[in-house]
């Protein structure tokens, strides 16, 4: 019976990407506290902060206006996503002159296999080394990397010498590591967790692994089956280089909230153009059309309606998701978030399909 | 009640209402129709009514009466059993307890009525904008815009053909789906109307005016106002409600200087696009025209299945070749409809942009389509 090859994954995270993008196209930023995201006035959250800005206890998802509390000589940057994925692609062509087994996160953060690569170099630790150093001469950024025999290894270990580092752990080397390792820095394990981790006794892995699946499970249901399995450093998950689309959807935060009809169908019309553009560019269509809604008290709803045919017209999105505010209840109420979002899609279509242009009207300007 | 009718008359009045009786349980007696008896003997009169609520129709037919009422009964049984008749005539007659018999020579049948008030009762309105067509044009004019409406229920204003009539006399039906159009204009004789606004017929209630059509005069009568709209030929007469909705502005989409203009054979283009789509998949069957001097191709592939190709002539093309995908379902659409016109002009511009469709016989048709953008 032929034994399964030792893995080799490489969990590649760039250091405060966005930031770090800003300040080397604008080196005065170089030292400063600075963050991307909304303006402090603005109810935006802070995207990315830099290293600088994060002494400071200002960290990603924080909203602005705190952020500015925290530190006042904060710089605020609006963030440039053409840029950033430009970069995201320089980034991404890197990693497949290794291997074409790259599942990407985000923008700044994959995970390579390299267990057979196209270098056929044996040590995934010499091809994390190149990498980042093919980051660093042809985008002029850093990134941190993670080698691992498995997904949720190399990303804790992409987190170890952050920013700028390289952390290995060999195979013979994981017993050890996951057994001091604390459960904080488990990915998936927020605070509300940790807090419930700690009244039961449990720090770190190692005193997780003291208890049974079934009591795992008791506690934190199927989320403790898997906390079973990386607490003794095990996780089977390949690395997907094609995630399969499963909806694509926008949504927009006002700085006001909206409260005329006007104003709402106009954000719809915009929303709805802004995911037509969207579904076009992956070449997908759907038929199940989602309108999300919330109000100031952050009283969300959702509605859904699924239609005969595949659409990717902001035209078709617009009525529909039009009907669905019609019949949400949600009519002249105050609205603080609008998002729209196709599913159900079609994404397994063969062959060359086409995309049917439509007449330009219905939406309002 | 007592009359007697010929089978010919019944069966095809019968043809007209039934598709309107509704065949859901939710109403059932809306399955029903109005059979009402007046005058006597040579004058005698039969009355026709059905209604969904939607579409109304109603029709006098002549009959021998003997003896008055009215009856209401199921549409479809009805009709079903008449049309198997051997006889010429029918005998219809209804006894107090409201059993109606239908008697064709030997066979006959008997069905309860139901109780007549509890049948919707419909009016007949009195519309200010009304004008007369030839029965001829105005079928030809549903025929060539109903193709382009739109059948799923996405966008209410587009499930039908736009009515839109002018004081000087001109009419135009026009018809969209988002992705290509088609468009009518005649002249017609006004009878009345200031202003008149523009209307949205359903398309259900085109299907059900076209099986009238069948049965109509040389010349119909139009009537309507903002929601409502009234057929009249003869003794018949077709109310149905209006789509209410705005119909979008077609004006600006419908290309004027597009200078790519072949003519082709019609039948033959249909042969070819019927060739070529067959190797596409259903949803979408994408087709290029790739046109070149006097030529035009057609090609399709599909990964799994191979590829298919054709070629003909065409008149008028003189140029740089260029390439355009289209969906080959609405070609066909429009190339179907317009028979028998052996020719058809096509007129575009750019791989992007929309082409129009036009047939020599016909300036008052017209038809535009949007290309399929095509990666191949």
């Amino acid at each position: 019976m032929e034994t399964q090859t030792q893995r080799k994954i490489i969990h590649v995270d760039m250091d405060a990407f966005y930031v770090s993008v800003e300040m080397r196209d604008n080196p005065a930023l170089k030292g400063l506290p600075v963050v991307v995201g909304g303006s402090p006035q603005s109810r935006g959250v802070v995207a990315a902060a830099s290293y600088e800005a994060r002494r400071f206890g200002i960290h990603s998802a924080m909203p602005c206006s705190r952020a500015a509390r925290l530190c006042p000589d904060l710089v605020f940057l609006a963030p440039d996503f053409n840029k950033y994925c430009a970069v995201s692609s320089q980034i991404q062509a890197i990693f497949r002159r290794y291997t074409d087994l790259v599942e990407p996160l985000s923008l700044d953060e994959a995970y390579l296999d390299v267990t057979r690569n196209h270098m056929g170099n044996p040590s995934a630790t010499w091809i994390a080394r190149e990498i980042r150093e093919s980051i660093r001469t042809s985008t002029g950024l850093t990134a941190s990397a993670g080698v691992a025999p498995n997904k949720f290894l190399a990303k804790v270990a992409s987190e170890q010498n952050k920013p700028d580092g390289l952390f290995v752990i060999p195979p013979e080397n994981v017993a050890e590591f996951v057994r001091g390792l604390p459960l904080a820095s488990v990915p998936g394990i927020g605070r509300a967790t940790q807090e419930k981790l700690s009244t039961l006794g449990l720090k770190t892995c190692g005193d997780m692994q003291a208890l049974q699946a079934g009591e795992l499970e008791f506690h934190f249901g199927k989320r403790g089956l898997w906390f079973h399995q990386v607490c003794r450093g095990i996780d089977d998950r390949p690395v997907v280089s094609e995630r399969v689309k499963k909806s694509v959807s926008v949504e927009d935060t006002f700085s006001r909230d909206l409260d005329e009809p006007s104003q709402v169908r106009e954000k719809l019309a915009e929303l709805c153009r802004n995911l037509s553009v969207r579904l076009r560019k992956s070449g997908v269509r759907g038929r199940t059309i989602t309108l999300k809604l919330r109000r100031p008290d952050f009283l969300t709803i959702t509605r859904s309606r699924t239609i005969s045919i595949y659409i990717d017209d902001a035209e078709t999105l617009y009525a529909e998701t039009l009907r669905l505010f019609q019949l949400s209840g949600m009519k002249g109420e105050k609205l603080r978030l609008l998002g729209v979002g196709l599913s159900n899609l079609d994404n397994d279509i063969q062959g060359p399909s086409g995309n049917q242009l439509c007449f330009p009207w219905g939406l309002p300007a | 009640m007592k009359l007697v009718i010929s089978k010919q008359t019944l069966v095809s009045a019968l043809q007209i209402i039934t598709p309107i009786t509704d065949k859901s349980s939710s109403k059932p007696i809306l399955s029903n129709f109005l059979l009402k008896a007046t005058g006597t003997d040579s004058e005698g009169r039969v009355e026709f009514s059905a209604t969904d609520y939607e579409i109304s129709i109603q029709g006098e037919f002549p009959a021998r009466v003997e003896q008055e009422g009215t009856v209401c009964i199921s549409a479809k049984r009805v009709l079903e059993i008449c049309r198997e008749f051997l006889s010429d005539e029918v005998n219809v007659g209804a006894d107090e307890q409201l059993w109606v018999s239908l008697a064709g020579g030997p066979a006959r049948l008997r069905l309860p009525s139901v109780e007549i008030g509890l049948y919707p009762s419909m009016e007949i309105m009195e519309l200010p904008n009304r004008f007369r067509i030839s029965t001829t044009e105005l079928k030809r004019s549903i025929q060539l815009t109903l193709f382009a409406t739109l059948t799923t229920e996405t966008r209410k204003n587009l499930m039908g053909v736009c009515l839109q009539l002018d004081s000087g006399g001109n009419v135009r039906f026009v018809s969209t789906d988002g992705h290509r159009l088609a468009q009518v204009s005649r002249k017609v004789e006004l009878i009345a109307g200031e202003d008149p606004p523009e209307v949205i017929i359903p398309r259900k209630s085109l299907l059900e005016m076209q099986r009238v059509l069948d049965n109509s005069e040389e010349m119909v009568e139009i009537a309507f106002d903002e929601r409502n709209l009234l057929l009249t030929s003869g003794k018949m007469v077709m109310t149905t409600r209006l789509i209410e909705g705005k119909f979008p502005n077609v004006e600006p989409v419908i290309p004027k200087d597009n200078d790519k203009t072949i003519s082709v054979n019609r039948e033959r283009v249909v042969n070819a696009l019927k060739i070529v789509s067959i190797m596409s998949n259903d949803k979408i069957k994408p087709v290029k025209l790739t046109l070149s001097s006097g030529k035009m191709r057609l090609e399709s592939e599909q990964a799994e299945y191979g590829d298919v190709a054709d070629e003909l002539d065409v008149e008028g093309y003189q140029g740089e070749e260029m390439s355009i995908g289209f969906n080959a379902r609405y070609l066909l659409d429009v190339f179907n409809e317009v028979s028998p016109s052996e020719t058809v002009e096509m007129k575009m511009k750019g791989p992007l942009n929309p082409c129009l469709i036009q047939i020599p016989e016909d300036s008052g048709f017209l038809s535009v389509v949007m290309p399929l953008r095509i990666e191949w």
